[in-house]
C-alpha cells in the first residue's frame, strides 16, 4: 500500500491522456475483531479489506463508474480501463463534474495510536469482558448473541485528474451485544451498541446496562389500546428516526422530486425549536471527515435552522443542478467505494435534558423501532412497529410492544418539541431523547 | 486460485498443525455489471470486481479466522500461519488432525443456465433496460418519474475442506427492477415498486418478465393514488399468493436458523411440537430450480435439500449450517451462507415457503366481512428472541362482504410470528413467489420467498388514528 499515491497519479494520467476527468477512492481496512456468543468464542478473526473505486467522465458529460478489490497497479488500471469503455453508453450531463477544491489541510484526529497496536488478545478479552458482565448482570439474561468487539484502522486516499489528492488516516473501535431476557414463557430482546475513534472511549459497563434494562423491560409487555400519544423516543430509537432524513435531504432526489422536502427551501418544515446540523468536523464524534469522496472540503452547516429548511446534502453533480455549492456530502466506503450522497454526524441540537423530557404526564417511551427502513421518502409516510414502556407522570409504569406508530415524518419534524443533549451515535447520524407530541398509533 | 491438491493439502494441513478439529479454504470470484436508467436518460453504469480468500479453523465451537484479497500459494500459507498461531494459544492439541486426501463433489446443477452475463454486451444489456422504459412512459399520464434497474452479477466459489472435499459452484444472480413516481391532483407523489430475480444467466431477462415488473409497478402506483389512508387496528387480513413470501420470511423463517435458537428465539425447545394450524406445512428449499436462493451447494460445500420445518404444524427442525448442526447433534442442512470471503457462513433462508393448501383463493376472499388483502408486501423485520414481526404493505385493499374494495395507503402489518401460524384458518391452493436480499448481521444473501393466499383471522394493522390524544 506503500506506493498507492504513485498508482493513484498513474490511472488519473492515463484517463487524462484520452481527454477525459476522472477521480478515484481507494479505501482499506485492517481490523480484529472478536465476538462471543453464550459462553464461547464465536470468532475470532484478523483481516485486511480494500476496494479502489473509480469514476471516468467524457467530454460531453457521459460518466460510468467500476471499482475492484485488486489494488496493484495492475487491478486499478484494469478498472479504469472498464470505466472508459462504459461511459459511451450513458448519456450526456453537463452536470456531471470533479471537484477543483484544492485547500486541504491532512488532519488525523481521528486517530489512535493506541487503538491501532492492540493485539487480537486484548480484542478478544474485551468482547469476553462484555458478554461475562451481560450473563452476570440480571438472572434472566439466558441468552448472549455477539457479544462483539473490533478495531480497525481505515485509510482513505481520494485523487482526481485536477491533480487533487487527498488522505485520511483513522481508528475505530466499536462494540455491540444483542442478548434475550427469558421469564418463564415469555421473553425479550435487548441490544446496545457505541462506537469511538478509541477503545478508551467504549463504555462496556453502559453497552451492558443499555442492552439488559431493553430486554428485561421488555419482559411482561402488553398491547395497548389505538390512540394519538405523545412519544419519546429514545436515543437509539430516534436515531433510526433521523437515519431516514438522509434519503429526502439528499439534494440527488430532491433535483429528481422523489423528497417530500423539493419545494421547501426557506420554508417552515418542522416546530420552530428544531434545527438539524450536519457536523463532520465535530472531534467528538466517531467518524470526522475533513474532505468528502468527491474531494470536497466538509464543513458545518445547519439544514434546518429554527424549524426553517436551509439546504440540502449536496455533492456536486446535485449542487449544479440545484444552483447550490457542494456540501461536501460524497461518501464512500470499503463495501461501496464509489460515493453517493450521505452524511457523517448529522444531528439536532439539543434543548432540554434527557431527565426533563422524561418527566411528560402520559407518553410512551419507544425504545425500538421495527421497519423504519420501510419509511417512504417521496411521501414521507412511514408505518413502523415499536416497543417499550408507557410513562405516566414522569414514571414508567407497564411495557408495551407489538403496537404500530405511522405517520409522516413532515408530521414527526412539526410535533418535535424536545431534543435531549444525551447523544447517540448510530451509523451516520446522531439521535438523543426527543419529545413528538401527539402521533397515530396502532393497538388493540 | 488454481492451486495444485498437494499446496491446498499443504495450507490445510499447516492451519490445522497445532490443534482444531476443521479447516476450510474459501474462494471467490465475483463480477457484476448494473445500469440505472433515472431522471430521463440512461444515468449510471457500473462494473464491479473481487476476488479473495479466507481460511477458518474450527475447534469444538470456537471459530478463528484470516482473509486475503490476494490469495495466491504464498498468502494463504501465511493466512495458514496467522491461523496456527491463533490456534496454537486458543485449541491447542496433542490430537492433530491430518488431511492425506482432496476429491472433487459431484456435479450438482439446480441452477442451469444459457448465457453468462460476459458474454454479453453492455448494448444488450442497456436495451433491457430501455425495454422496461418504454413499457412504463405509455402506463399512464400520472406518472412523473421513472427509475428502471439491470443488475447482473456472477460469483464463482471454491471450498477446500478438511473433510477432504473440494467443491466448485457458479451463482448467476440477474436481477430487474422498476420504481416508479406518479402524481396526484393535488401534487402528492407517490411510489410504486416491483422487481424481479433468480438464480441463472442472462436468458432471465425474457420480454414476458420485464411487461410484468413494469406492470406491476404501475397497478402498485396507481392503487397507492386512488387509497386511502389504512385504518388502525385489528383485523381480518387476507395475504395474496402474489404478496411474496415476506411474512414467512420475517415471522417464522428467521426464528427458525439454528444460531438464532441458539441465541434465544421463540421457537427453542419446540421441535416435536405442534406450533401452527395443521394446514400450515413450511420448507426451505435450496434446489428450486433456478429461483434466486438456490444454490447447488452452500458456503461451506454441504449439499442443499429440501428442509422441512414445519410439518402439518409440528415443527420438525431448524435450518443449519456446519457449526450448528454440531451443536445440535444433526446432519448440516445446507443453509451455511456467507455474503463474501470476508466474512464467517451463517445459517441463512434459501427459498422459503408454506406449502399450498386447499382453498379456492376466492372463497378465502368471500369469507371476509371486513378486513384487509394485501396484494403487495414491502420489506420487513422480525425480533427473533419474542417473534414479534413487521412488514408493510406496498399495495393493499378493504375487503367488505367479501369483496375487494378500496385500496389503502400507509399500512403495515404487526403481529407475532407464533402466534399468526396457530391462528392461519384458511390456506389455498395457489402458491406465489417474491424475491429479495435478506439483511442478517450485516450480511445480504439472495433469497426467495413464497407461500399461497391466506387468512389471518385478526392482525394488527398499523395505519392512521384521528381524533383526540390518548
Amino acid at each position: 500500500m506503500t506506493n498507492i499515491k504513485s498508482i493513484i497519479e498513474k490511472s488519473m494520467k492515463e484517463i487524462k491522456s484520452k481527454g477525459l476527468k476522472g477521480q478515484i477512492n481507494v479505501i482499506s481496512t485492517e481490523s480484529k475483531n472478536a465476538s462471543f456468543s453464550n459462553g464461547k468464542l464465536e470468532q475470532l478473526t484478523e483481516g485486511e479489506k480494500g476496494a479502489a473505486g473509480i469514476k471516468v467522465i467524457s467530454p460531453d458529460g457521459r460518466t460510468a463508474t467500476s471499482s475492484s478489490n485488486i489494488l496493484t497497479e495492475e487491478g486499478i488500471m484494469q478498472a479504469v480501463e472498464k470505466a472508459i469503455e462504459m461511459t459511451k453508453y450513458t448519456e450526456k450531463d453537463e452536470a456531471n463534474d470533479i471537484s477543483n477544491d484544492e485547500q486541504f489541510t491532512y488532519i488525523d484526529w481521528a486517530f489512535d495510536a493506541d487503538t491501532k497496536d492492540m493485539n487480537l488478545d486484548e480484542v478478544m478479552k474485551l468482547a469476553q469482558e462484555l458478554e461475562k458482565k451481560a450473563k452476570s448482570e440480571d438472572e434472566r439474561i439466558k441468552f448472549v448473541r455477539g457479544a462483539e468487539y473490533e478495531i480497525a484502522l481505515t485509510r482513505k486516499h481520494f485523487g482526481n485528474t485536477n491533480g487533487l489528492y487527498k488522505n485520511a488516516l483513522s481508528t475505530n473501535a466499536a462494540s455491540s451485544i444483542s442478548l434475550a431476557a427469558i421469564e418463564g414463557e415469555d421473553s425479550s430482546f435487548g441490544f446496545d451498541y457505541q462506537l469511538s475513534q478509541s477503545y478508551r472511549l467504549i463504555d462496556i459497563d453502559r453497552i451492558v446496562k443499555n442492552s439488559v434494562e431493553m430486554a428485561v423491560s421488555g419482559l411482561k409487555s402488553e398491547v395497548l389500546s389505538s390512540g394519538r400519544y405523545d412519544i419519546v423516543m429514545s436515543p437509539f430509537a430516534s436515531s433510526m428516526f433521523l437515519g431516514t432524513l438522509i434519503t429526502p435531504l439528499s439534494g440527488e432526489n430532491v433535483y429528481k422530486g422523489k423528497s417530500f422536502l423539493k419545494d421547501k427551501l426557506g420554508e417552515k418544515v418542522a416546530n420552530s425549536s428544531v434545527t438539524l446540523i450536519h457536523d463532520p468536523m465535530n472531534g467528538s464524534a466517531p467518524i470526522i471527515a475533513s474532505f468528502d469522496n468527491e474531494g470536497t472540503n466538509t464543513s458545518r452547516f445547519n439544514v434546518i435552522e429554527n424549524g426553517v429548511l436551509k439546504g440540502f446534502l449536496h455533492n456536486i453533480y446535485s449542487a449544479k443542478k440545484l444552483g447550490a455549492k457542494p456540501t461536501g456530502n460524497s461518501f464512500a466506503s470499503v463495501e461501496s467505494p464509489n460515493p453517493s450522497i450521505g452524511t457523517i454526524n448529522l444531528h439536532f441540537i439539543a434543548n432540554k435534558t434527557r431527565k426533563d423530557i422524561l418527566n411528560v404526564p402520559k407518553a410512551l417511551y419507544v425504545t425500538n423501532i421495527m421497519g423504519m427502513h420501510t419509511a417512504d421518502p417521496v411521501s414521507g409516510r412511514f408505518s413502523v412497529q415499536i416497543s417499550g414502556r408507557l410513562i405516566e407522570n414522569g414514571a414508567f409504569v407497564k411495557s408495551f410492544r407489538g403496537m404500530t406508530l405511522a405517520g409522516t415524518l413532515e408530521e414527526l419534524l412539526n410535533n418535535l418539541e424536545y431534543v435531549g443533549s444525551d447523544f447517540k451515535y448510530l451509523g451516520s447520524v446522531a439521535g438523543s431523547t426527543m419529545l413528538i407530541k401527539d402521533l397515530s398509533v396502532g393497538g388493540r | 486460485m488454481n492451486l495444485s491438491n498437494a499446496q491446498y493439502l499443504e495450507i490445510l494441513n499447516h492451519s490445522l498443525s497445532s490443534g482444531g478439529e476443521y479447516s476450510e479454504i474459501f474462494y471467490e470470484d465475483f463480477y457484476g455489471t448494473s445500469i440505472v436508467y433515472d431522471n430521463g436518460k440512461i444515468e449510471k453504469i457500473n462494473f464491479s470486481s473481487t476476488k479473495g480468500a479466507s481460511i477458518r479453523v474450527v475447534s469444538a465451537e470456537e471459530t478463528i479466522f484470516a482473509h486475503t484479497n490476494d490469495p495466491t500459494y504464498e498468502n494463504l500459507m501465511s493466512l495458514a500461519e496467522t491461523l496456527r498461531k491463533n490456534a496454537s494459544e486458543r485449541f491447542g492439541s496433542n490430537n492433530i488432525v491430518k488431511v492425506k486426501e482432496l476429491k472433487e463433489a459431484e456435479k450438482r446443477d439446480f441452477a442451469p443456465f444459457e448465457i453468462p452475463f460476459d458474454n454479453v454486451s453492455v448494448e444488450q444489456k442497456v436495451e433491457k433496460v430501455i425495454k422496461g422504459v418504454e413499457l412504463l412512459k405509455n402506463a399512464d399520464k400520472r406518472i412523473k418519474q421513472i427509475t428502471v434497474s439491470y443488475a447482473d452479477s456472477s460469483r464463482k466459489v471454491k471450498i477446500v475442506n478438511s473433510e477432504g472435499k473440494i467443491v466448485e459452484d457458479i451463482r448467476n444472480y440477474p436481477r430487474y427492477a422498476a420504481i416508479i413516481f406518479a402524481q396526484d391532483e393535488e401534487g402528492n407523489l407517490f411510489r410504486g415498486y416491483s422487481s424481479d430475480g433468480a438464480n441463472m444467466g442472462f436468458e432471465f431477462f425474457t420480454d414476458e418478465m420485464i411487461e410484468k415488473v413494469a406492470k406491476d409497478a404501475v397497478r402498485q402506483v396507481v392503487s397507492q393514488i386512488e387509497g386511502v389512508d389504512a385504518p388502525a387496528g385489528e383485523f381480518t387480513v387476507v395475504l395474496s399468493s402474489e404478496a411474496g413470501g415476506t411474512m414467512i420470511h420475517e415471522a417464522c423463517g428467521h426464528g427458525m436458523e439454528a444460531d438464532l435458537v441458539l441465541s434465544g428465539s421463540v421457537y427453542r425447545e419446540k421441535v416435536g411440537k405442534k406450533i401452527a394450524s395443521q394446514k400450515i406445512t413450511v420448507v426451505d428449499d435450496g434446489t428450486d430450480k433456478n429461483k434466486r436462493g438456490t444454490l447447488n451447494y452452500d458456503d461451506e460445500g454441504t449439499p442443499t435439500q429440501r428442509t422441512v420445518l414445519i410439518e402439518k404444524g409440528v415443527l420438525k427442525g431448524y435450518m443449519h449450517s456446519k457449526i450448528t448442526a454440531k451443536k445440535f447433534g444433526v446432519e448440516p442442512t445446507g443453509n451455511g451462507r456467507r455474503e463474501s470471503y470476508m466474512v464467517l457462513p451463517i445459517v441463512r433462508m434459501r427459498n422459503t415457503m408454506i406449502l399450498p393448501g386447499e382453498d379456492d383463493p376466492k372463497d378465502i376472499i368471500k369469507s371476509v366481512k371486513y378486513g384487509i388483502f394485501v396484494r403487495k408486501m414491502g420489506g420487513g423485520q422480525v425480533d427473533v428472541i419474542s417473534g414479534d414481526f413487521q412488514f408493510g404493505v406496498d399495495e393493499g385493499y378493504i375487503i367488505e362482504n367479501g369483496e375487494i374494495k378500496q385500496s389503502i395507503r400507509g399500512a403495515s402489518l404487526v403481529g407475532n410470528g407464533l402466534k399468526v401460524l396457530e391462528s392461519i384458518d384458511m390456506v389455498g391452493n395457489d402458491l406465489g413467489y417474491g424475491v429479495g436480499t435478506c439483511g442478517k448481521d450485516g450480511q445480504g444473501a439472495p433469497v426467495s420467498d413464497a407461500q399461497p393466499t391466506i387468512r389471518i383471522p385478526k392482525l394488527i394493522v398499523g395505519g392512521i388514528v384521528k381524533g383526540g390524544n390518548n
